[in-house]
């Protein structure tokens, strides 16, 4: 990458009142070569890019918090709606096997 | 980079924390019920039992016992000697016969005997919960006896 004659006169047109370190436009030349020969980033970072930005962003990173808990216990309230109903039937099962003595021996088999 | 990853996993574990947490808070009583031996509690929350009623029906209970584990025995029996008898014979046989009524009675007792238990361990609960038990037991023991629609517990 070649240093471009119109970038720096406009650079130094628009920071015409600010003092720049002696290498500076070495320097900003120096970090685009290096972003350009840096390694393409994988596909799934592409893909994951703007869901990252939103991250950054502590609005969005407490919403996100907030649907994950939200999530997680309507995903486990429902599990949990399922799992009391099966144990409520075997309870009900186990107190059948109290007093009818054919569902007592097939719980014992 | 590394910020975002950070959120991502924070998120991931707050979802995980919260799954498991109220996972555990909402199946902790019937999960102390399945791990206890006496299934008492089980009929003191189903049937909404006072203290003193729940005693009455493990009182009944523990008398049943000996009676039930009794009937077991001849079922055991009456199923043995069937099965026996219809292993050797190629024809229907007096004994047979005999003893498939036998099999039949012995089942027609230990239904009476169970619904005998059901109906007195019923009168000491409330009214509504009485109706309800009865209609779980019979449902169970005699499946489809029932065809109008009762708010049973299945």
């Amino acid at each position: 990458m070649n240093d471009d004659p119109q970038l720096r006169e406009l650079l130094k047109e628009s920071l015409s009142d600010v003092q720049v370190p002696l290498r500076f436009g070495a320097d900003v030349w120096q970090r685009i070569q290096a972003r350009s020969e840096a390694p393409a980033k994988h596909g799934w970072a592409r893909l994951f890019e703007p869901l990252f930005a939103l991250l950054m962003r502590p609005a969005f990173a407490a919403v996100a918090l907030l649907l994950a808990a939200g999530g997680g216990v309507a995903v486990a309230s429902m599990r949990a709606t399922d799992a009391n109903e099966q144990a409520r039937t075997a309870l009900a099962e186990r107190h059948v096997a109290t007093l009818d003595p054919y569902a007592r021996l097939m719980a014992m088999r | 980079m590394k910020k975002p990853i950070l959120v991502l996993l924070a998120v991931v574990a707050v979802a995980t924390a919260a799954y498991f947490a109220c996972y555990h808070f909402a199946t902790r009583e019937t999960r102390q019920m399945l791990g206890n031996a006496d299934n008492m509690a089980w009929l003191r929350m189903e049937f909404g039992l006072t203290g003193e009623q729940a005693g009455a029906i493990a009182k009944l209970q523990a008398d049943y016992e000996p009676r039930c584990m009794e009937m077991c025995d001849r079922i055991a029996k009456s199923g043995e000697r069937l099965g026996m008898l219809l292993q050797k014979s190629t024809t229907m046989t007096p004994e047979l016969e005999a003893a498939m009524r036998e099999a039949s009675q012995t089942q027609a007792d230990c239904h009476a005997a169970t619904l005998a238990q059901a109906f007195a361990i019923s009168t000491h609960m409330a009214p509504e919960q009485a109706v309800r038990y009865r209609a779980m037991i019979a449902e169970r023991i005699m499946p489809g006896t029932l065809r109008h629609d009762t708010a049973i517990h299945r």
